[in-house]
């Protein structure tokens, strides 16, 4: 949502000449995010890189701590360093909004540290306001749900590998087609907990249930329903409440 | 509240089985993942949000999330 916004208004104010839209692509990378990605720049015609990024071969990353945003992040935006320096770019943005600022975001002092902008933020636009601005634009994106990348999935501390991630991206991509929109499935080990959007919780049941067998088939012995629904960072409550323990 | 935490046969899961019961929710909690941080009470999905309102309560017992396993037999009977 963020990042098509910030890349459409980028081109409508500045023009192709300035403008490049980058997608780092890897294995936390979910491609059903990668496909929209793609689309949306042929559509508006934004002038488009794809580049690998390389964080799982990152020890700091795989082993997942809590902090883990911040050694993605610092991979990304190395990456993307070079690719501006190559093309005479001055500035790298990102599409961070107001409501991040309030969120747990390690990634945010790789940016710092990088000097990285982001503009959205800079502005004080929240995602809800970035919503409509999107739909008033006419972009696909504007009532899509969040997408935050893969890894995203796994509490901290369990080692982020190809394997569990497309563990993962599969078994979200068997549930949509069963018609949930907004879910994670959280990996905890054997067990796959699958969180709903609260307005998909009544009659979600009916779809997971059926498409238990196939979780199943991809590693998850057990297959269990969050009955509180998605809740955004619901992975960093288990962090406050080691915190809180800590501090006890 | 009992908290007898016991090895699973076949994996290296930790498995405790709390009874909240004194909190008068009166269903069984078995605790489930990388460390026991999922109270996973299993039963038809009519009980998830009568579980929801529950949910802070068992939480409070030392858990992270509160989830329900599907009686999947009962679902994929009815879907059939």
């Amino acid at each position: 949502v963020d990042s098509v916004f910030l890349a459409v208004s980028a081109l409508d104010d500045l023009g192709p000449d300035l403008v490049l839209a980058v997608t780092g692509r890897s294995a936390s990378f979910a491609d059903a995010q990668h496909r929209v990605a793609l689309e949306c720049v042929e559509r508006f015609g934004i002038p488009h890189l794809e580049v690998d990024t390389h964080e799982l071969d990152d020890p700091d990353y795989a082993a997942n701590p809590s902090d883990r945003c911040y050694f993605c992040k610092r991979e990304l935006w190395d990456r993307l360093d070079g690719v501006a320096r190559a093309r005479g770019l001055r500035t790298i943005v990102d599409g961070s909004n107001a409501d991040d600022a309030s969120d747990h975001r390690p990634g945010a002092r790789a940016a710092r540290e990088r000097a990285v902008r982001s503009p959205l933020q800079e502005a004080g636009l929240t995602k809800a306001e970035i919503r409509l601005l999107s739909r008033a634009r006419g972009l696909p994106t504007w009532d899509a749900p969040a997408s935050p990348c893969l890894a995203s999935r796994l509490p901290y501390g369990v080692a982020v590998t190809p394997d569990r991630l497309r563990q993962v991206e599969r078994a979200e991509a068997e549930l949509r087609r069963r018609g949930l929109r907004e879910l994670r499935v959280r990996h905890h080990g054997t067990v796959a907990r699958i969180e709903v959007a609260p307005a998909e919780l009544d009659g979600a049941a009916d779809r997971i249930g059926p498409a238990v067998p196939a979780l199943r088939a991809l590693g998850f012995e057990r297959v269990v329903v969050d009955v509180e629904g998605y809740r955004r960072g619901a992975l960093n409550e288990a962090l406050v409440q080691i915190g809180t323990r800590g501090a006890a | 509240v009992t908290d007898e935490r016991r090895a699973p046969e076949g994996g290296p899961e930790a498995v405790a089985v709390r009874d909240p019961r004194e909190r008068a929710i009166d269903v069984e909690v078995e605790a489930v993942g990388v460390e026991g941080e999922i109270a996973v009470v299993r039963g038809p999905a009519s009980i998830r949000e009568p579980l929801a309102r529950a949910a802070p309560a068992i939480r409070s017992l030392g858990f992270s999330y509160v989830a329900l396993e599907l009686d999947v037999e009962v679902i994929t009977q009815r879907n059939a």
